[in-house]
């Protein structure tokens, strides 16, 4: 709702906040010296983890994430040959966890990356565009960030039905907008700048300028940004998935196992929940980590935005 | 500032207005015959004869064009008929009156202490002179905000519900019976502070801090300490005051979140409000409440913003009213 403003003078408060549109996304890591680089190492080695896990899960376990098995209900963790125990229907906890890793990253990753596409994407046009283009689109983005996002993930998840493919359409569709605000802010800010005018001067199309000499300047806040949004892209795969919308319920997510285990954990059994709450918020926080660090490295070359 | 508020409020029109071409769009888009929906879920999902479904199409007004569709969607809309429900047959709007207000005091409940809180840690993250504890709080805050409302809610529910036994695990006393207001205020406390203190709240505290931080060390402070005003009045009219501006600003977005974040944590506290109507809603594909849960939610949210707007425009005189921007 911003009024009709040029676009490099948004000048209503939200505008005015340091950190723009991305205070939304996440709170960065206080700046800590040596802690700092430790705290880095760490992230990178969850995430490897994570990844490695994910990638070689049918062969780390030897069961069947979604086979039940009614003589092993309910196991504690430490059981022989159910190293996390298993569920309330006699599923691997481990396998479920690992099996689970994959549906969760993958969306991450995938969803993350759409979101910066399409972000960059509607950005870059709305800052080249004429005003009724950049109009639509900032006002679009401005409605987006007012509405509780889950809900219209909701939406679109309950009229396109539960897969993989909804739930990385239904995080891109609610997540662009913070993207698409600074890369039209940055894009926007080359425009004027000797070497686009020059490009322009010499008679390179439209395409040409934006393509070239345009997205590559906007990019490293971008990337930084990026980053941010993989953990925000995890964060609303298992909200979706904890609600039962997220990805399909025979394939195991972290966020659908913690829906699971809400049962487990009221009649005592809090390791069923840690688990996949342990995973989930350290995969969070893993990412916020590196991208505060990729952000502050971008700010440190000269960046300040 | 009424030039201002009527131009604002013009603007969230415009907002409520695409919400609802957006919202009528989806329900356009759903497959299956609304009217043949409503007479299955009367008649308990048996199949029903097609002379009736042509009778509730023509009554429903399914076959009309698009555009006298839309209109007569938004003629309800304003006098508060949101259509029928697919999965019960009943008026959305008596499935929305019944929830909303669970809604409304779970979501008043955890704005009050989330601004409160966020006021209290960011004021003293902005002003002490102790690196360590401003270290510390900006350490907690980032580590919040990698906690799902989910996640949160579970570990509150685990530790004050089934470990500690203080407080319910959730629902309202039996169903059916109007729950005592003791019964309410103890079950409102784990879901408020699990939606509060969720991984927005660290967003809050910063927005607070920030804002405190340059406040500080203007020159209007230095005036008001030179001139021996007490140091909490300096601290609440001098610094507070103007250092709220960037968090009022995001007052309306705060809110949203809050809403959104609303819906988990009614679902781990089995708390009978929007979220869980939207949820089931999602699930049974009854779209008509689902719709019906996003403008109602969506109207909220541009409320919440304007109060924003105007809350921001009161505490900071240099924002002028009426004029450019």
């Amino acid at each position: 709702m911003v009024g009709r403003e040029p676009p490099r003078q948004r000048g209503t408060a939200a505008a005015t906040v340091r950190g723009g549109p991305r205070g939304l996304l996440a709170v960065r890591l206080p700046a800590a010296g040596r802690a700092g680089g430790a705290a880095i190492a760490a992230a990178c080695a969850a995430l490897a983890l994570m990844a490695a896990a994910a990638l070689l899960a049918p062969w780390l376990t030897a069961h069947d994430p979604v086979a039940t098995d009614t003589s092993a209900v309910s196991l504690p963790p430490g059981t022989p040959g159910h190293p996390l125990g298993t569920d309330a229907l006699g599923r691997d906890l481990a396998a479920r966890m690992l099996f689970g890793a994959r549906s969760s990253l993958l969306v991450g990753v995938v969803a993350g990356a759409a979101t910066v596409v399409l972000g960059t994407l509607l950005g870059g046009l709305a800052a080249v565009a004429p005003r009724p283009v950049d109009a639509l689109i900032t006002r679009t983005a401005d409605a987006l960030l007012a509405l509780p996002l889950v809900l219209v993930a909701m939406a679109i998840a309950a009229v396109a039905g539960s897969s993989f493919g909804t739930v990385v359409a239904a995080i891109a569709a609610t997540a662009w907008m913070p993207v698409a605000l600074i890369a039209r802010a940055e894009v926007g800010a080359l425009r004027e700048r000797p070497f686009v005018r020059a490009a322009r001067g010499l008679g390179l199309s439209r395409t040409r300028v934006l393509t070239r000499h345009l997205l590559p300047g906007a990019l490293p806040p971008i990337a930084a940004i990026a980053a941010f949004e993989v953990g925000h892209a995890v964060l609303t795969e298992s909200t979706l998935s904890f609600l039962g919308i997220g990805v399909p319920a025979n394939r195991p997510s972290w966020g659908g196992l913690l829906a699971d285990a809400r049962s487990q954990m009221l009649s005592g059994q809090w390791y069923a929940v840690a688990v996949p709450a342990a995973a989930i918020v350290a995969a969070i926080i893993a990412v916020n980590v590196l991208a505060t660090a990729f952000d502050r490295h971008a700010a440190a070359a000269g960046r300040t935005w | 500032m009424a030039i201002f508020a009527l131009r604002r409020a013009g603007a969230a029109l415009l907002v409520v207005a695409a919400l609802s071409v957006g919202s009528f769009v989806l329900l356009e888009l759903a497959p299956g015959d609304p009217a043949r929906a409503v007479l299955e879920a009367r008649s308990g999902g048996r199949p029903v004869p097609e002379a009736a479904v042509r009778e509730q199409r023509a009554a429903m007004g399914v076959d009309a064009p698009l555009p006298a569709r839309y209109a007569s969607w938004v003629g309800g809309l304003v006098r508060g008929d949101l259509g029928l429900s697919y999965a019960s047959g009943r008026p959305v709007a008596d499935e929305i009156a019944a929830a909303l207000p669970w809604t409304l005091l779970l979501t008043g409940a955890a704005l009050v202490l989330a601004c409160g809180g966020a006021i209290a840690l960011g004021l003293t993250a902005g002003l002490t002179r102790s690196t360590a504890l401003r270290r510390c709080i900006e350490l907690a805050m980032f580590a919040l905000g990698g906690l799902p409302g989910f996640v949160g809610a579970l570990a509150l529910l685990f530790v004050f519900s089934v470990w500690l036994g203080w407080l319910p695990s959730g629902g309202l006393g039996r169903p059916g019976a109007d729950p005592a207001p003791g019964d309410v205020l103890r079950a409102l406390v784990l879901p408020a502070a699990a939606l509060a203190f969720g991984h927005h709240f660290g967003v809050y505290v910063r927005l607070v801090q920030t804002g405190v931080a340059r406040v500080r060390d203007s020159v209007h402070v230095a005036a008001a300490e030179a001139r021996g005003l007490p140091a909490w009045r300096v601290r609440t009219r001098h610094i507070l005051r103007p250092g709220l501006v960037p968090f009022a600003a995001r007052f309306g977005a705060g809110a949203a979140h809050l809403i959104a974040g609303a819906y988990t944590v009614e679902l781990v506290f089995a708390w009978p409000g929007m979220g869980r109507l939207a949820l089931d809603a999602a699930r049974g594909h009854d779209l008509p409440v689902l719709v019906a849960v996003v403008m109602v939610t969506g109207g909220l949210i541009v409320l919440a913003t304007f109060a924003g707007e105007v809350a921001t425009a009161r505490l900071d005189p240099r924002i002028h009213l009426g004029g450019k921007g």
